[in-house]
């Protein structure tokens, strides 16, 4: 059992073990910070979904063709998670124009495409303008949907006219969307997919479909130089699978390692781990149209049900891989987290006496009823394909029992998780996040404009609805952060999902890679957006 | 010969209302199981919004009733159009012409390891019947059936990719690429078909011919490798009708665990994003291979045993 107070000490205690651990861990590749790196050989990496379609225009970004892109691909600017402010990329500079409604891009000057030619105004303006028409069939086309107009103001600058004053963070798969040539595009677009141009670190030069790709280094590339000579992306969807590679030194880099393989990796002398984060949140979402736990009625239900789970025993599972308590739904490491919210630190007592308010009390055999004779009684939908979360749903399962609630799991594969999630068919689901890297993703997931497709758990607030829209448009970003902490204490008091522990991603590589000294402090999900410049020692 | 003509014809023509019964059966299991192709395609973008969501499934038809559905569905199949992927917006015909050589290659190394080892284990334990050689070779069998070709796969990678370093733990494109994974696909066929070949033996060399060529002088070898054998293959041979759609399903497994990229892994991959065009070709171009295949085993009954007629 953890009080409040030791929880944070002991949180704090954690977290700097972790990042001495960490420090000790890339120790080697810190001091080689300033140190030139070595260019030449090959990198073996292995991503988990495949490389299917390389039209960024046309096919979705799976979790595997996502990462060749983001190797081929490149943006006009990338947001940074951490300070939720952009990156320059194709872009070098822009300035907000006209109140809001023009965005003004001043490309960098000299960035070749993997062809030869140069990128200029044209070819963003071609590529956004084939994402939002709607006879190409785009998935991309609803983000353009507040774009009026692109115009290629002269050879080097692009003008983005909005229909109403979007801030430039809330429209980050405008400003991140890769650029495709408008020659090679528009003479065979068909034949795009298969022989992608980009002006990325690394050009495709053989591909097997489902078992790998093969990419060369761009010598042109407009950052820099990458050192890797070559990069062999392999598809290998089995996990177990992709770490045995790792070990049988056939792959050099592996992301997402299972917690539970964690220890015996790092016994292993030719391997180095990282974590990233914690960036992962898990959390339990209530159904808020359940009559039993939904809803702004059942908020006191809801509260005793987050002081009757024991985080304690849950964090325990992630002793060892730098799992901390998470208060909110909000990682830590993002801006405008709210550290003061209300915390439902496990208290079986406080959780009964809250039940007894609501009408639910434990009779002789110890099963919480309500005056009908009912036992309290709910489902809780998880799934195993995602890390850590049948074992969480199993810990809450047995905190519940022991005050008298009889807990059902359902446990299904992802993609039957997933529509029962998405059609509302479930009273409480253990759930984890790695992607809310703003405070304006608030609005996304909580939002009562976006039910169901990214509210899934149908959360409606007028206060909430108002702070999250005011925060679209607010300039003024200390006022802007104001709005978020307000919407987060309003949801950790109702309580429409209950954050339970933060954990880390794991990465593991061979000892000789080396890897970019800021890439772990950027809480960067995805370690593509650093391959150009990692180097074996 | 003119009867074995007959014969195929008559099967093939029976083909076509198995597979559009297979057709239905695939239509209604793909389109009725839980889970939306175009909400997963945009599961883990926190940009998409449910107007992103309905386009796509108005782009793709997906918004029309289900018999519509199912009828433009035909009408693609007949004119040998299987569509093109939800998920990848590829030809469904190229993603699976670009996997299949991958799975027949396995397929095939599979079948040549199950049918050397179970006729090796077999014969040898019938011929050495009762003696510690039969124990052990049956004994051998009976691990090769109760391993899960799963975990079999995984510690044969762990053994000879990361311990002695001798093979990939996975991919493909030589023939070393090939040999753990056949050996764990094949592994649960070889002992099911060594302890077949075993009680078929034993069940020949009571026979009165084997007795007859032995009383005039035939050497054992000669008796048992000519005649016995000859005769003791054909519930082998029956059982590989079924063991070729074994093959295709156990490739699943197999293909995943050693990172192939064959049929097997492009239809996990497709069940799991629901990605209905990809599921349907696939299953009706297992349909084609299971039908075919076990067409082929009847009509190889007549090689194998010339007694056998068709009429």
């Amino acid at each position: 059992m953890l009080h409040p107070i030791r929880l944070s000490v002991g949180t704090f205690a954690k977290r700097i073990l972790l990042v001495l651990a960490l420090a000790a861990t890339v120790g080697q590749f810190v001091a080689a910070q300033g140190d030139e790196g070595r260019y030449g050989g090959e990198l073996r990496f292995a991503v988990i979904g495949d490389i299917d379609n390389m039209d960024a225009i046309y096919a979705p970004s799976g979790i595997g063709v996502g990462t060749a892109h983001r190797l081929v691909f490149d943006g006009l600017a990338l947001l940074n998670p951490s300070t939720g402010e952009y990156q320059p990329r194709l872009a070098e500079s822009w300035e907000i124009l006209d109140d809001g409604m023009r965005w003004r891009f001043h490309l960098r000057q000299g960035v070749l495409f993997h062809n030869g030619e140069e990128l200029t105004s044209e070819d963003v303006k071609y590529t956004f303008d084939v994402a939002r028409n709607p006879e190409f069939e785009s998935p991309y086309i609803a983000r353009f949907a507040s774009v009026d107009d692109v115009v290629a103001v002269d050879r080097y600058t692009l003008d983005v006219v909005l229909d109403s004053p979007i801030l430039p963070a809330l429209a980050q798969s405008v400003w991140e969307h890769y650029i495709h040539p408008k020659s090679v595009y528009e003479a065979d677009r068909a034949g795009f997919a298969d022989n992608p141009v980009g002006t990325g670190p690394f050009i495709p030069v053989e591909w097997v479909r489902g078992l790998q790709m093969v990419l060369v280094r761009n010598e042109d590339y407009y950052r820099g130089r990458p050192y890797f000579d070559r990069v062999v992306l392999r598809v290998m969807p089995e996990p177990a699978a992709r770490l045995l590679a790792l070990e049988a030194d056939e792959l050099d880099l592996v992301m997402d390692v299972a917690f539970e393989d964690v220890p015996r990796l790092r016994r292993d002398p030719n391997l180095q781990l990282f974590a990233t984060g914690p960036n992962n949140v898990q959390l339990i979402s209530f159904f808020w149209e359940d009559p039993l736990v939904g809803g702004a009625a059942n908020k006191t239900i809801r509260q005793a049900l987050a002081y009757a789970i024991d985080e304690g025993s849950i964090l325990a599972l992630y002793e060892d891989v730098g799992g901390e308590a998470s208060k909110n739904i909000l990682p830590p490491s993002t801006w405008g987290y709210n550290d003061n919210v209300p915390t439902y630190d496990f208290d079986p007592e406080r959780a009964l006496e809250l039940f007894a308010q609501e009408g639910w009390t434990r009779d002789a055999s110890g099963a919480l009823r309500n005056a009908a004779g009912e036992q309290f009684a709910l489902s809780l939908l998880t799934t195993p394909d995602r890390i850590g979360m049948l074992d969480a749903a199993q810990v809450i399962q047995q905190s519940l029992q022991d005050i008298g609630i009889a807990v059902r799991i359902d446990s299904y594969e992802f993609t039957t998780y997933f529509e029962d999630m998405r059609t509302g068919n479930y009273q409480v689901r253990v759930a984890r996040r790695n992607d809310i890297n703003d405070p304006n993703l608030l609005r996304t997931y909580f939002h009562s404009s976006t039910i169901p497709a990214q509210n899934r758990g149908w959360y409606r607030n007028d206060r909430v609805d108002e702070l999250l829209e005011a925060g679209l448009s607010e300039q003024d970003r200390d006022a802007r952060e104001r709005l978020y902490l307000e919407a987060q204490e309003i949801m950790a008091d109702e309580l429409p999902s209950y954050p339970i522990a933060a954990t880390p991603a794991w990465l593991a590589a061979q000892s000789d890679i080396v890897l970019p000294d800021d890439m772990l402090l950027s809480h960067m999900v995805d370690v593509t957006h650093f391959v150009w410049r990692m180097y074996r020692q | 010969m003119a009867g074995l003509g007959k014969y195929a014809l008559r099967r093939i023509i029976a083909f076509v209302p198995v597979l559009l019964l297979l057709l239905i059966l695939v239509f209604m299991l793909v389109h009725l199981a839980p889970g939306d192709p175009v909400a997963l395609m945009f599961e883990s973008d926190p940009r998409a919004t449910q107007a992103d969501i309905d386009r796509m499934r108005a782009t793709f038809g997906l918004d029309r009733p289900l018999p519509v559905q199912f009828w433009q569905f035909l009408q693609r199949i007949v004119t040998g159009d299987l569509g093109n992927s939800l998920h990848t917006r590829e030809p469904v015909l190229r993603m699976i012409t670009d996997r299949l050589p991958y799975t027949v290659t396995l397929g095939v190394t599979s079948l040549v390891f199950s049918i050397v080892f179970a006729l090796l284990l077999g014969v040898l334990a019938a011929v050495r019947r009762g003696t510690w050689i039969d124990d052990v070779c049956m004994v051998l069998a009976l691990l090769g059936v109760s391993i899960p070709n799963f975990w079999l796969g995984l510690m044969s990678i762990l053994l000879f990719s990361v311990i002695l370093g001798w093979l990939p733990a996975g991919g493909a494109g030589s023939p070393a690429h090939l040999v753990l994974p056949a050996i764990a696909l094949g592994t649960t066929w070889a002992a099911l078909s060594a302890r077949l070949v075993r009680s078929s033996m034993l069940e020949v060399l009571g026979q009165d011919y084997v007795r007859t060529g032995h009383a005039k002088g035939l050497t054992a070898s000669v008796v048992t490798y000519k005649h016995a054998l000859r005769n003791a293959v054909i519930p082998v041979v029956t059982y590989l009708g079924i063991q070729i759609p074994g093959i295709v399903g156990g490739s699943v497994v197999t293909e995943t665990v050693f990172s192939r990229p064959g049929i097997g892994r492009l239809l996990v991959e497709s069940i799991s994003r629901r990605d209905l065009m990809v599921v349907e070709g696939v299953v009706l171009m297992i349909g084609v291979v299971v039908l075919v295949s076990n067409l082929l085993v009847d009509l190889s009954y007549g090689l194998v045993d010339p007694r056998i007629r068709y009429e």
